[in-house]
């Protein structure tokens, strides 16, 4: 083998612990008679190896794993290792497929949305109640409106009882509030 | 390859089929593998972020693709690779005097002696520069990473004596440069 092909042995497999037992006692037999290869043998660890030896793996910030699970439309909590009891570098627990809050209360849900129809219905069936219990219509409450009109303490009062639940004898105004010369336009 | 990124086959079938947790688990396993490949071919810690983050959503979207055939850690060291490769490629079209490294990052890391780190930190770069980027690759995986010569042909499915041959290629370039003989 010539001086080349062992050079190649060295700046390779040498370097790397990647020799045969066969080229590791060739390569020793023939540095004991060569300088040159000798020396290349003594000094490549420190050329070549040694600048990168106390190079480290750096961990990615945590803002990595934030844009991972952002991109991806994960949610951040269930795939909190700390959370989920998953240790760096370990295995996780068996665990269902992440579901949204609604997955995770099904019943809740439902409960929440039979109460929702239930006061729309309720509130429907008031109003219905309301207007057919004696209350003025719209009409007529326009109609003592524009009586009072140029009086806007009066007609807050009268469209202000619209807004509850109007009595029929408070829809008859108290006399001080309406002055005469005002009724008798 | 290494017993730091150890991680159980059923972990990695349930993120295959779309247990988040399990990806979660996969993601603090690997993480700093990927993200050290990244820099060390990117040299840009900005750069090692986005393709780190970048690495894990295809991995996520593509997970089905996994079919066991190789191990998931020489899975992802190709997708970081790959995608590091045209991250820079990308990234030497766009500004080639950007700032190669971000030595405040290294500085704000807690540790022993922080000026060493640096120095070692930008000896190593210096050195990974002088390299075309096949050869750089080969250097990264083997002297940085640890991986062997079987391992480094399946991350990057070339032949082993191809890897040989790179691997030659660029330690006889950092001899000549060390030797004051650029080639």
């Amino acid at each position: 083998m010539t001086c080349e092909r062992w050079r190649d042995l060295i700046l390779t497999d040498y370097l790397d612990g990647e020799l045969s037992d066969a080229d590791r006692q060739g390569l020793a037999a023939h540095v004991a008679g060569c300088p040159s290869c000798r020396d290349l043998m003594e000094k490549a660890p420190t050329t070549l190896v040694k600048p990168f030896e106390a190079l480290e793996h750096p961990a990615p910030p945590p803002r990595v794993w934030a844009g991972v699970v952002q991109e991806l439309g994960l949610d951040p909590q269930a795939v909190d290792p700390d959370r989920a009891g998953v240790p760096p570098g370990g295995s996780a627990a068996p665990a269902a497929p992440v579901r949204g809050w609604a997955g995770r209360h099904p019943w809740l849900v439902f409960g929440l949305g039979v109460a929702v129809v239930a006061l729309l219905v309720a509130g429907f069936l008031f109003w219905r109640q309301a207007d057919t219990a004696g209350r003025p219509s719209p009409a007529a409450v326009e109609g003592v409106v524009h009586l009072m009109a140029g009086d806007p303490d009066a007609e807050r009062v009268i469209r202000g009882s619209l807004a509850f639940d109007t009595p029929e004898e408070t829809f008859f105004l108290p006399p001080e509030l309406f002055p005469g010369e005002r009724l008798s336009k | 390859m290494g017993g730091m990124n150890k991680i159980d086959e059923p972990t990695i079938e349930r993120a295959r089929r779309g247990d988040h947790r399990a990806f979660a688990a996969i993601y603090h396993a690997f993480a700093a593998l990927v993200f050290s490949v990244a820099l060390r071919i990117s040299r840009v810690w900005h750069d090692a972020e986005e393709i780190t983050q970048e690495v894990f959503v295809n991995l996520f979207r593509k997970f089905s693709q996994f079919g066991f055939q190789s191990s998931l850690k020489t899975w992802l060291y190709r997708i970081a690779v790959n995608t590091a490769i045209n991250a820079r490629r990308s990234h030497l079209r766009e500004d080639a005097r950007r700032l190669v490294y971000e030595k405040t990052a290294i500085l704000r890391e807690a540790g022993p002696d922080p000026a060493a780190r640096l120095q070692a930190e930008e000896e190593a770069n210096a050195l990974l520069d002088l390299l075309p980027q096949e050869q750089r690759v080969c250097i990264v995986l083997r002297t940085i990473e640890g991986l062997s010569y079987q391992e480094i042909a399946e991350v990057l499915e070339i032949n082993i004596n191809t890897v040989r041959s790179r691997l030659k290629r660029g330690r006889e370039t950092l001899l000549a440069w060390k030797q004051g003989e650029p080639k």
